[in-house]
């Protein structure tokens, strides 16, 4: 390797090139780098490690993940997104449905309502145990179409002609089971009360039961807690020259907006990476050959920017913290495990 | 048929506009004009045929005379008329009419009463009318005398029917069935052939010929050719009753006309007065005619007469003379009225035939499309039914001579009435016709085929609905044939069939599909005016003489008869003129007007002539006449002497005289929903054709009330973000064919090996392409006939084990029970004996029960006997199943990914779908690259784009465009994007091309096609396994596998396959004489303790030479057939 | 799917059709003949009654 900067890149950057990305992979290794103590350290990991929170509102978030490996970060999104248990209706007892959805759809579509309950109320329920209030959640959609008598005789706009002629998730009404409605003393509902679920016409009737059980995304979407969990790294703009007047404006336009700012200095257009975090990396810049020399694209390798889009069910915050919590309890079984090796 | 400016009002960009405005969703006051167009030419081809067309029909038929006894009964239809579809007099019910969706739900079909008037005479005296039913005979759906007729869209949705309905089909036992056309060749007009086959027709026959297809106004159809011989003479061939009739030329002319044999050389002469070859051959043929004493037309009539008398099936009080007039009149030319215009014509083909002999002018290739027309619906319906009442009126005769014999009959009106009651019954004939498409026919109505003239239309998708009806087939007898050359797609065709839609395989080039703007003339027209009309500008009439020589003259035919004469340097502004009227539709001259001038080059090209054809049955398209600013309708023959730009910047002034109104009107309608169709490579287009209307859709909206046997429905179907205009255009909206799918083009996984596709297991968990099929079974109990058939109905018995799981007291399923193999499917009684039958389900996918119609009768008196189940079976995709996008890119899913381990973008996107790269370079499908930036930036910026080929260029460039839109919402120019890995997180090191597809999912499914089998059912004789899918068989294991195995030298496998798993079986063989036979079990000796029982030889009368070995059960078998025909077969046991 | 114990043994409910034409709910006996008796259409649908049916919601 040539210069050490050389070398501090491959360590730390993701270099996008025109026609390809270099160092994507983790090479700090002990012993890799001739100069370099990589070896692991308690203390070292501390000092870098750092969470910053962004943004958050009560469905999404927002935060930076700085100073860890690929794999880890990787993790989390990947348990965010299938094993952070939900609860969501499982079985549907169709006890009549006349509506034009048929009974599989209708099923399949109940399925996939956020329900608003806390999973860590309940247990799993395995196939051979009962429905009791400590594993399941009971609602029932009733609901009949019928003819408007108010109704304007001329009208041709359903919303008038038809009582009931929506079936909306808010119609979903919760059955306590057992005890559940004095003791747990919550109010179980979809998370979104004008999810369409189906469209009735006079004289045609749902009448079912849902039962809803505590479950992970990588059983199925529907009990997936988030909309969307992932990162990406923070991206870092060098100018290596500085670029001025009507290129500076060209420059600009390479980017995503608020990247690039231009400075006005002695009269003279003057381009500044003001935020690279913006940058959506298009890599527009690869189209102006006169640019692409001047500018250096790269990722900060351990600096992630995670977002998590919860589906309504828990904040994102408790979704984050729910994963985190799932990773410790695998890396405590994976401690046990070794320890019972070890143990033989 | 005007020449409107449909094409004008062309949806000039896409837009997802009418999805979003709040009149969505509601009835429209008006049906789409455009769908409508697509069956026109079914609906008024029969609209034709059962009006005017019938009333020629029963006019051309000639009245039936016959001797009975000693009198003369003539027997005439003068008049049929066929009532709208009705409820039998007597049932009981509000409504009389009977509606399509009825017969479609009851199996049933939707047919009309035809009912006729027959007048009769004795001894020349009519006795008066008497109205008789001829049966009841299929009706097309919204043609006149279908009760849907004029229907709003409101009204045909109050009747079970589609908004957008667009008939043009027959409903047989609830089977939609179309009257497929069929490429014919073109009508009154000669052909110049060549066929080497000719010359075994007999001594002296050559290979040339002039042929020609007259058909009359109601579409009788006989075909007529003039054979050149080589002793310079020519015969007439004609077709009767399949048996072909030869007659030499001068008879026929001398029989026509009762002109001198000098007018009659004069008139053979015109135009070659300076071929003395031909002046000889004239004269000879001339001269045979006197030899045989015929001097006179009489005579010769006469002479004709004598000798086919016996063929023509006349009363026998007919001179001679009647039937050779009758034999000229229902023979020869039958296109024309007139004995002297029939004679003009044959001069003419005379003329031509020498021409072609001595090489003057050029053959016409019967193959191409300007020599050739199509049959349509209607005339197919009209010339089978005139030959049915043909035949009919015959058949009363026969019935008529029966009751004869059995008893004494005495002619008068009362037992008239019933006689004519006897005739054959149409009801069964025409069912037979539709149902399947065989043509049982006398006279073989002047096609080439007898067979698969109707197809099944059936509603797979929209796209495969639409396209049966735009369907030509040249015929299928050219199925079977060894040539090519009729499968080539010639330039001639341009414009009228599409290059592109044609399947691969056995049918290619056969079966074509009409453009979209190609239209078929259904109405004929009335001519008498145009003669004259003709001879006022200039056209010299046939009886005249031309100011030049008739060498330097076109001949102007007009519908197949020789108007007259026209100068040669005359004859391009009479073209000029009469193109003007045509299109101003001024003089009588319908817009359909085909106006053909082949010109004189003085070269051997096509043989010269100035035709005008105003027949239907021909394909017309509209193209912009420049001189005119209008739109025109040209024919298939008049394109080839048009000069037609197909852009703006192409037209050379002087030179080209009208312009394409598309540039992509050579495409049909299912080619045009092709996206960037321009960028694909042809062949894939191609495919996408086929796989288009293979395409799991929503084909209907009345899944209610139909009782098809399979309908497939995807439950989730999406407009496309990127369509051609012709996709708004057709409204494809409502019946949509795919979903919008995140693709990214991508090697992952490795499960995307070989047009493999991998799926995100969450998209699938969320409902992407789910779907279901409706499988519909009639169960009618009067078809269990072995159980006493009267006294069934549906029901539980008393003395069913304890109630039946699933089953109603009706003996039917709940609606919406679950129904799993070996489940009661239905259940019923004899009512006289009280027995009960429980069925049960046989298909061993779970099902659910959709819905149950329970069906009467026509008459509404049917008791509980027929029932009509409709099954739902849920099919979401699994893998193995196919899809593919819209540019014959199909693909097998071959792994649910899960979400998290698929790749994600910048954005925390994740594809839906992962495409192979490798699926590019040799496929070359720049359209679906195209329309994947193009999809994601409809998807960014909330747009839809428009496909339309050939609307982007190299200078404007599709790539450009929608780069800059990608561009412009902040992402890649190029349509990638960063991805990075599910698994390990990190950034891919290269950049992926990912976007929207619309994707399609067929109807290929695993679940219809696995076969797996452990053990089974074994075949009786050789004791094999047994093959086939739905009997748990096995899979053939044949010669080629064997031949693989053997060349893998794996040995033991071979022999497992093919021995232990198949027939293996013990024998006993005698070691001795080596026979397989003879080896006989023992029976134990009397009063003997012992149960063994010895194998002893029966030839050797031994046991100790008695071996067992094993042998496959076949071979012993083939041993004992052998010994049945006296072969031994020895056995060398060592 | 053997919670079917609620439903009441199926013997005793009447068989009710519905009027393919005019929706009208028509009992009809195995014996009678099938034709609405309002309107005199020939085809009925079979009614959908209160039974359960268990799905997954998958």
């Amino acid at each position: 390797m040539a210069a050490p900067g050389g070398v501090e890149e491959m360590r730390s950057r993701v270099v996008l090139g025109e026609f390809g990305v270099r160092n994507v992979h983790t090479t700090d290794f002990p012993g890799n780098y001739a100069g370099y103590d990589d070896s692991w350290d308690k203390e070292k990991f501390e000092k870098n490690f750092r969470v910053d929170v962004i943004h958050m509102d009560e469905s999404t978030l927002e935060f930076d993940m700085v100073g860890i490996d690929a794999a880890i970060a990787n993790a989390f999104r990947r348990i965010l997104l299938a094993e952070v248990p939900t609860m969501a209706v499982e079985k549907v007892f169709v006890y009549n449905n006349t509506s034009i959805v048929q009974d599989e759809i209708l099923a399949h579509r109940l399925g996939l309502i956020p329900i608003r309950a806390d999973p860590r109320l309940f247990e799993y329920k395995s196939e051979e145990d009962e429905c009791d209030e400590i594993n399941t959640l009971q609602f029932q959609l009733k609901i009949k179409c019928s003819k408007n008598p108010q109704a304007a005789k001329e009208s041709s706009d359903p919303n008038e002609l038809y009582i009931n002629h929506k079936v909306y998730s808010k119609h979903m009404e919760w059955v306590p089971l057992g005890s559940q409605a004095d003791n747990l003393n919550a109010d179980f509902r979809p998370v979104h009360d004008d999810i369409l679920i189906a469209q009735l016409r006079p004289g045609q009737e749902i009448d079912v039961l849902m039962h809803c059980v505590k479950g992970i995304g990588k059983d199925h979407a529907k009990f997936s807690p988030v909309a969307t969990a992932s990162y990406r790294l923070l991206p870092e703009i060098t100018l290596l020259q500085p670029i001025e007047g009507e290129a500076a404006e060209r420059l600009k336009k390479c980017f995503s907006p608020g990247v690039i700012e231009i400075q006005e200095i002695k009269g003279k257009k003057l381009a500044r990476v003001a935020n690279a975090r913006l940058d959506t990396f298009s890599r527009e810049i690869f189209r102006h050959d006169d640019l692409k020399t001047l500018v250096r694209l790269a990722r900060v390798r351990d600096h992630y920017i995670f977002s998590v889009e919860s589906t309504g069910v828990l904040p994102p915050d408790v979704l984050v913290s729910e994963a985190i919590k799932v990773l410790m309890g695998k890396c405590q079984r994976f401690l046990e495990e070794l320890k019972s090796i070890q143990r033989k | 048929m005007e020449a409107a400016c449909k094409w004008r009002d062309l949806p000039d960009s896409p837009s997802l506009k009418h999805l979003t405005e709040p009149s969505y969703g509601l009835v429209k006051e008006q049906q789409l004009s455009a769908l409508q167009e697509v069956t026109r030419a079914h609906i008024e081809s029969f609209n034709h045929a059962v009006g005017e067309g019938l009333y020629r029909a029963v006019q051309a038929i000639p009245p039936l005379e016959f001797a009975f006894k000693h009198d003369r009964i003539t027997l005439a239809i003068i008049g049929a008329v066929i009532s709208p579809p009705m409820v039998p007099k007597g049932s009981i019910c509000k409504e009389l009419k009977v509606y399509p969706a009825e017969c479609r739900g009851r199996r049933s079909t939707y047919r009309g009463k035809l009912m006729a008037d027959i007048s009769w005479s004795l001894n020349g005296s009519p006795k008066g009318i008497i109205k008789q039913s001829l049966g009841n005979i299929p009706i097309m759906v919204k043609s006149k005398l279908c009760n849907l007729y004029g229907l709003s869209p409101k009204e045909l949705i109050e009747h079970h029917e589609e908004e957008e309905e667009m008939g043009g089909y027959f409903i047989i036992n609830g089977i939609e069935k179309i009257i497929r056309m069929v490429i014919m060749p073109r009508r009154n007009f000669p052909l110049a052939l060549i066929r080497p086959k000719w010359k075994s027709r007999g001594p002296g026959y050559t290979q040339y010929g002039v042929s020609m297809h007259c058909v009359r106004d109601e579409h009788t159809a006989v075909n007529m050719t003039l054979h050149y011989l080589e002793s310079g003479t020519v015969m007439v061939n004609f077709i009767r009753q399949k048996e072909l009739f030869f007659i030499p030329l001068g008879f026929v002319l001398k029989a026509l006309v009762n002109f001198s044999d000098f007018q009659i050389f004069q008139e053979l002469m015109k135009g070659k007065e300076e071929d003395t070859f031909y002046r000889n051959c004239v004269c000879q043929m001339l001269r045979l005619v006197v030899e045989e004493g015929c001097i006179t037309q009489r005579q010769v009539l006469n002479f004709l007469g004598q000798r086919f008398r016996v063929k023509l099936d006349l009363p026998e009080w007919h001179t001679s003379e009647q039937v050779g007039e009758f034999l000229f009149d229902q023979c020869i030319c039958i296109h024309l009225k007139t004995n002297a215009e029939k004679f003009y014509l044959l001069c003419l083909m005379t003329r031509k035939l020498f021409t072609l002999a001595k090489e003057g002018c050029m053959e016409e290739n019967p193959d191409s499309l300007m020599n050739q027309e199509v049959l349509t619906a209607g005339q197919l319906y009209l010339m089978f039914l005139k030959e049915k009442m043909e035949a009919w009126l015959q058949s009363v005769k026969i019935a008529l001579e029966k009751k004869a014999q059995k008893s004494n009959v005495t002619i008068n009106s009362e037992s008239m009435m019933k006689i004519v009651g006897l005739g054959t019954d149409f009801t069964r004939m025409f069912e037979f016709l539709l149902a399947t498409g065989n043509l049982r026919s006398k006279t073989g109505l002047g096609m080439l085929q007898s067979s698969g003239l109707c197809v099944m239309a059936d509603k797979l998708n929209f796209v495969r609905y639409l396209s049966h009806f735009r369907c030509v087939h040249r015929g299928s007898d050219f199925l079977k044939m060894r040539t090519t050359s009729v499968r080539k797609l010639l330039p001639e065709s341009w414009g009228f069939l599409c290059p592109v839609h044609t399947p691969d395989g056995e049918p290619c080039g056969l079966m074509n599909h009409m453009t979209a703007t190609c239209e078929i003339v259904t109405q004929p027209s009335y001519t008498i005016s145009l003669p004259p009309l003709l001879c006022s500008f200039g056209v010299t009439p046939v009886d005249g003489t031309p100011s030049q020589s008739y060498s330097e003259c076109y001949p102007v035919m007009l519908d197949g008869s020789l108007v007259g004469w026209i100068e040669k340097d005359l004859a391009p502004g009479l073209v000029d003129t009469l193109r003007y009227f045509k299109m101003m539709q001024e003089k009588r001259i319908p817009v359909w007007t085909e106006v053909v001038l082949i010109p004189i080059t003085g070269k051997p090209s096509l043989y010269p002539g100035l035709f005008i054809f105003t027949t239907p049955c021909r394909m017309m398209r509209p193209v912009q006449n420049l001189a005119l600013g209008k739109e025109e309708l040209i024919g298939t023959l008049e394109q080839v002497f048009l000069n037609i730009a197909v852009s703006e910047d192409e037209i050379v002034p002087g030179v080209f005289t009208h312009q394409e109104l598309l540039p992509h009107s050579m495409l049909s309608v299912v080619a045009s929903f092709i996206p960037f169709s321009d960028h694909n490579q042809s062949p894939r287009n191609m495919y996408q054709c086929q796989m288009s209307k293979q395409t799991m859709g929503f084909p209907l909206l009345t899944f209610q009330n139909r009782s098809d046997d399979k309908l497939y429905r995807l439950q989730t179907p999406q407009s496309p973000l990127v369509r051609p205009s012709m996709y708004d255009y057709y409204n494809v909206d409502s019946y949509p064919i795919g979903t919008n799918a995140i693709v990214a083009v991508i090697s992952y996984s490795g499960y995307d090996m070989e047009d493999a596709m991998v799926v995100n297991k969450a998209s699938w968990e969320r409902g992407f392409a789910h779907g279901s099929i409706y499988k519909s079974e009639y169960i009618d109990l009067a078809e269990k006939v072995k159980e006493g058939s009267e006294n069934l109905v549906f029901g539980i018995g008393r003395d069913s084990p304890n109630p039946l799981k699933n089953l109603d007291a009706d003996g039917l399923p709940y609606i919406g029970t679950k129904l799993e193999y070996r489940d009661p499917y239905y259940s019923y009684l004899n009512l006289s004996t009280g027995e009960s039958f429980v069925i049960y389900h046989k298909n061993r996918e779970t099902c659910y029960v959709d819905n149950i119609k329970i069906c009467s009768n026509d008459t509404g008196t049917g008791r509980f006997k027929s029932v009509c189940i409709t099954l739902r079976i849920p099919r979401n995709p699994t893998i193995g199943d196919k899809f593919a996008s819209r540019h014959g890119q199909k693909g097998i899913l071959s792994r649910l990914w899960p979400t998290e381990d698929m790749p994600f973008t910048e954005s925390g996107m994740v594809p839906d779908i992962l495409f192979n790269p490798h699926g590019f370079p040799s496929r070359m499908t720049i359209g679906m690259l195209i329309e994947s930036m193009a999809g994601k930036s409809a998807a960014l910026h909330g747009l839809c784009h428009d496909a339309t080929p050939f609307t982007f260029s190299e200078e404007n460039s599709a790539l450009a465009h929608f780069g800059e839109m990608l561009k412009a919402a902040g992402y890649n120019y190029y349509g990638t994007e960063k991805m990075y890995s599910g698994v390990s997180g990190v950034e891919l090191e290269t950049d992926i091309f990912i976007g929207v597809v619309y994707y399609q999912r067929l109807r290929h499914m695993v679940s219809d096609k696995f076969q797996v089998r452990t053990t089974g059912a074994r075949d009786k004789v050789t004791n094999q396994p047994i093959g086939g899918r739905n009997v748990q068989g096995g899979i053939r294991f044949g010669e080629m596998e064997r031949d693989a195995l053997l060349a893998h030298g794996t040995s033991f496998l071979l022999h497992d396959r093919l021995f232990h798993c198949s027939d293996r079986s013990v024998a006993h063989v005698c070691v001795k004489c080596g026979s397989l036979l003879s080896p006989l079990l023992k029976p134990p000796p009397l009063g003997s303790t012992t149960r063994i029982r010895q194998y002893i030889c029966t030839i050797c009368e031994r046991s100790d030479t008695i071996e067992t070995i094993a042998v496959p059960y076949v071979f012993r078998c083939f041993v004992a057939e052998l010994a049945a025909i006296n072969v031994k077969v020895k056995l060398d046991v060592k | 799917m053997d919670t079917e114990k609620d439903v009441p043994p199926p013997k005793q409910q009447p068989m009710i059709y519905i009027c393919g034409e005019c929706h009208k709910e028509n009992e009809i006996n195995a014996k009678e003949t099938i034709r609405c008796r309002e309107c005199g259409y020939r085809i009925m649908y079979k009614k959908r009654t209160k039974r359960l049916v268990v799905f997954d919601a998958r």
